[in-house]
C-alpha cells in the first residue's frame, strides 16, 4: 500500500517537478552567464575585492530559489487532494493517516532535498570557475540556509493546506513565515556557520507536525 | 497519541518563533535613542570629560569627571586635538599648553586614532582567506590591486585572478624567501588591511604555526619578509594594521589572553597598553593619540573605561563610568516580567549569527504567573479539565506568555 502511495505522490508531483527543476536550472545558467558578464567588463581583481573584503554575493539570485521550489512542490501535492474534498478518500485507505501523510511529505521533501542538492553542486561548480575554492566553499556555505529554507517552505505549505480551517491556517502562516525568515536574517557570507545546525534540527522537528492538520482535516469532514 | 506529539511539536515551533520576534517587537515599539558616551582626557584641564545623551531628542550632557557641567563650545576647547578646526574658526590657535605651542598643522600631523572592535577581530567574523598582496614600491602615485592573490597552505600560494590558477613562479619565490627567514606552515594567522585608500601599503603580518611573527611585503616584486622579534610564546589572537602616515605605529596587537599591544616601528617593539577590565570580545576600544597623551577608551553597553597616559605609554589616570545607555529603564523591567528568555540571533561584537536562548532573569516569574492564571481561567471558560491538559500548564510554567499564546492558539483536540 505505501508502495502504491509514493507512486501517486510521485505521478502528481511528477510535471511539477520537472518545471521546478528546469526553473532551476535557468536562474543557475543565468547566475553562470551573469558571472561571466562581470568578469568580461570588470577587473577580475576588484571583483575578487568586493567578493572577499566588501562580501558582495555574487550569487544572491538564488536566495530564494528553493523556497519558491518547495512551494510550489507542496502546492502540487496537497492542493489537489484538497479541491472536491479528495483527501478524504485518501483517509479511508487502509493505512493509518499518520503514516499516509508522513509518506507524503517525505517524497515532496525528498524532491525538494533532490534540487537542493543540485543548486548546491551546480552553485560550487559556478562559483569555483571564477573564483579560487575558498570561494566557491564560502559560497556552499552562505548558501546553505536559503537552502533549508526550501524544506521548511514545503512543510508550510502542506501544513497551511491540509488545515481545514481559515483561523489555525493563519496560525500556520504565521509559524512557518516566521521560521522561513529565520534563515534571511543575513546578507553577509557564512553568517550562519555556527547556528545553522540549530535550526535545522528545529526543520527536523517540524516534520511531525503534518499530522496535526491531516488528523483536524478527518475529523472536520467526519 | 501522534496528533498530540504533532500538536507539541507545533507549539515548541511556535514558542521558538515568538522568542525571536516578540522582544524584537517589543523593543522596535518602546525602545529610546540612547548614544553611546564619548569619553575623552582634556591635555586642557587634565580631567577626563565626557558627553552623554540623557534623554528624547538632542538632550546632552557635556561633564567632567568631578561633575562639573559645560557648555558645547567650552567642551569643545578642552579638547583642542580633536576640534582644532573649531579651535582654529574661533581664532584660538595657536595653542599654549605647558610650554608647548601648537599651529593647526602641527595637530594635525600629530593626531591619530585607533580603534578595535569586537567584530573586527579575526575569530568573531568570518573572512575568506584570499588576500591581495599590494606593491608596497609602486614607483607612481596611488596603490592598485595586484592581478594576484595569495591563501596561506603548505605553502604561500598566489592565484592569478584573470585565470583562477595558481602561479608558480609567485608561489615559490614567495615560499621560498618565507622558509629561508624560517616560518613553519600553515599559518595561524593573516592580518593585514585590504584597501588601496591608504597613503601606503605594509603587507601582511603572518603568524606560523609556532607562534612566530612574520611582516610580509612586496617591493618591486620581489618577496620581503622579516622576523620579527615579537615573543612566539606571545600567542597572538589578532593583529590591526595600521597604515598611519606618522609611521610610529604599525597596528594593535590582541592576544588570547585579552591583552592589547601596539607594533612599533622601532624594530617590532611591543608597547603593553595598561587597561583594566578590557574584555576584547565585548568592548570597544579606542586609542587617541595626540601630541602630550595616549587616551585609552574602551566600553561595551554597560560602562565605560578610560585611561590616559603620557608619550611614553604610562598610565597618569584612568576613569570608569556607567553609562546613561546602561543604565535600567522601566521598559527593560515590564520587558524581563514580559517575556521569560529569548532567542538572540544577531550580535553586533561579531560577524558570525547566533541563536542562543538568554534568560531575563526572576521578574520574568511575574510574567509566567500571570500567564498560568490566565490559562486557568481559560482552561475552566472553555471547559478543558485541567489534569487532562497538565501538559500545557507546564509548558506555560517553563515558556510563560509564549507559552500562553501558543497553547491558546493551537488548542487541544477534542
Amino acid at each position: 500500500m505505501l508502495a502504491s502511495i509514493l507512486y501517486k505522490e510521485w505521478l502528481k508531483i511528477r510535471p511539477y517537478l520537472a518545471i521546478v527543476f528546469l526553473f532551476n536550472a535557468a536562474v543557475l545558467v543565468y547566475l553562470f552567464i551573469d558571472l561571466r558578464h562581470l568578469f568580461a567588463i570588470e577587473h577580475a581583481e576588484m571583483i575578487w575585492y568586493w567578493a572577499f573584503q566588501i562580501g558582495t554575493l555574487h550569487y544572491a539570485h538564488i536566495k530564494y530559489l528553493l523556497p519558491i521550489t518547495g512551494v510550489i512542490i507542496g502546492a502540487a501535492q496537497f492542493v489537489p487532494e484538497m479541491i472536491g474534498h479528495r483527501f478524504r478518500l485518501s483517509l479511508h485507505l487502509p493505512v493509518r493517516s499518520d503514516a499516509l501523510v508522513l509518506w507524503s511529505g517525505l517524497i515532496g521533501l525528498l524532491a525538494v532535498g533532490i534540487i537542493g542538492v543540485l543548486d548546491a553542486l551546480s552553485l560550487y561548480a559556478i562559483i569555483g570557475i571564477f573564483f579560487p575554492s575558498e570561494a566557491a566553499e564560502s559560497a556552499l556555505l552562505t548558501a546553505l540556509p536559503w537552502l533549508f529554507a526550501g524544506p521548511v517552505t514545503y512543510l508550510g505549505t502542506a501544513l497551511v493546506t491540509m488545515e481545514p480551517r481559515l483561523v489555525r491556517k493563519l496560525v500556520y502562516i504565521a509559524v512557518s513565515g516566521g521560521f522561513l525568515w529565520l534563515f534571511y536574517q543575513s546578507n553577509d557570507y557564512e553568517s550562519y556557520n555556527r547556528v545553522l545546525w540549530k535550526l535545522a534540527l528545529l526543520a527536523l522537528l517540524s516534520v511531525p507536525s503534518l499530522i496535526l492538520p491531516a488528523y483536524r482535516y478527518r475529523n472536520a469532514s467526519s | 497519541m501522534l496528533p498530540k506529539l504533532s500538536r507539541y511539536t507545533l507549539i515548541l515551533l511556535a514558542i521558538v518563533i515568538m522568542s525571536v520576534y516578540l522582544p524584537r517587537l517589543y523593543h522596535k515599539v518602546f525602545d529610546e535613542k540612547t548614544g553611546k558616551t564619548q569619553l575623552f582626557f582634556s591635555p586642557v584641564i587634565k580631567k577626563f570629560v565626557f558627553r552623554e545623551m540623557v534623554g528624547e531628542g538632542h538632550q546632552f550632557i557635556t561633564r567632567d569627571e568631578t561633575g562639573k557641567d559645560y557648555d558645547r563650545q567650552t567642551f569643545e576647547t578642552l579638547m583642542p586635538f580633536i576640534y582644532y578646526k573649531n579651535m582654529d574658526l574661533w581664532g584660538k590657535l595657536p595653542l599654549h599648553i605647558d610650554g608647548h605651542v601648537f599651529d593647526k598643522e602641527t595637530m594635525k600631523k600629530n593626531r591619530q586614532v585607533f580603534e578595535l572592535k569586537p567584530h573586527m577581530i579575526a575569530d568573531r567574523s568570518p573572512r575568506i582567506q584570499v588576500f591581495p598582496l599590494l606593491e608596497s614600491q609602486p614607483g607612481r602615485t596611488g596603490l592598485r590591486f595586484p592581478e594576484d592573490a595569495f591563501r596561506m597552505t603548505d605553502r604561500m600560494e598566489f592565484i592569478n585572478v584573470d585565470t583562477n590558477t595558481v602561479d608558480k613562479r609567485l608561489t615559490e619565490q614567495f615560499t621560498g624567501a618565507l622558509r629561508e627567514a624560517g616560518f613553519v606552515f600553515p599559518a595561524r594567522l593573516v592580518a593585514g588591511r585590504v584597501s588601496i585608500l591608504k597613503p601606503f601599503d605594509e603587507g601582511f603580518f603572518v603568524v606560523d604555526a609556532n607562534g612566530g611573527v612574520y611582516h610580509v611585503k612586496r617591493a618591486k616584486g620581489q618577496p620581503v619578509v622579516i622576523k620579527t622579534p615579537i615573543p612566539s610564546d606571545l600567542t597572538v589572537r589578532n593583529i590591526k594594521v595600521t597604515e598611519n602616515k606618522k609611521r610610529e605605529i604599525y597596528g594593535t596587537l590582541l592576544t588570547k589572553d585579552g591583552e592589547l599591544y601596539l607594533i612599533s616601528y622601532d624594530n617590532y617593539h611591543l608597547i603593553k597598553l595598561p587597561l583594566e577590565n578590557y574584555d576584547p570580545d565585548t568592548m570597544d576600544f579606542k586609542l587617541l593619540v595626540n601630541p602630550l597623551y595616549r587616551t585609552a577608551v574602551y566600553s561595551d553597553d554597560h560602562t565605560i573605561y578610560a585611561v590616559a597616559m603620557d608619550t611614553r605609554y604610562r598610565p597618569i589616570a584612568r576613569y570608569r563610568h556607567v553609562m546613561f545607555s546602561g543604565r535600567r529603564i522601566p521598559a527593560g523591567t515590564v520587558y524581563k516580567a514580559l517575556f521569560p528568555f529569548y532567542i538572540k540571533t544577531t550580535d553586533k561584537t561579531s560577524g558570525y549569527l547566533r541563536f542562543d536562548v538568554i534568560r531575563n532573569g526572576p521578574s520574568a516569574l511575574i510574567g509566567i504567573a500571570f500567564s498560568l492564571v490566565f490559562a486557568i481561567v481559560v482552561m475552566n471558560a472553555r471547559k478543558l479539565g485541567l489534569r487532562k491538559h497538565w501538559a500545557d500548564l507546564a509548558i506555560i510554567m517553563f515558556t510563560g506568555l509564549y507559552g500562553l499564546i501558543a497553547v491558546t492558539i493551537i488548542e487541544p483536540e477534542p
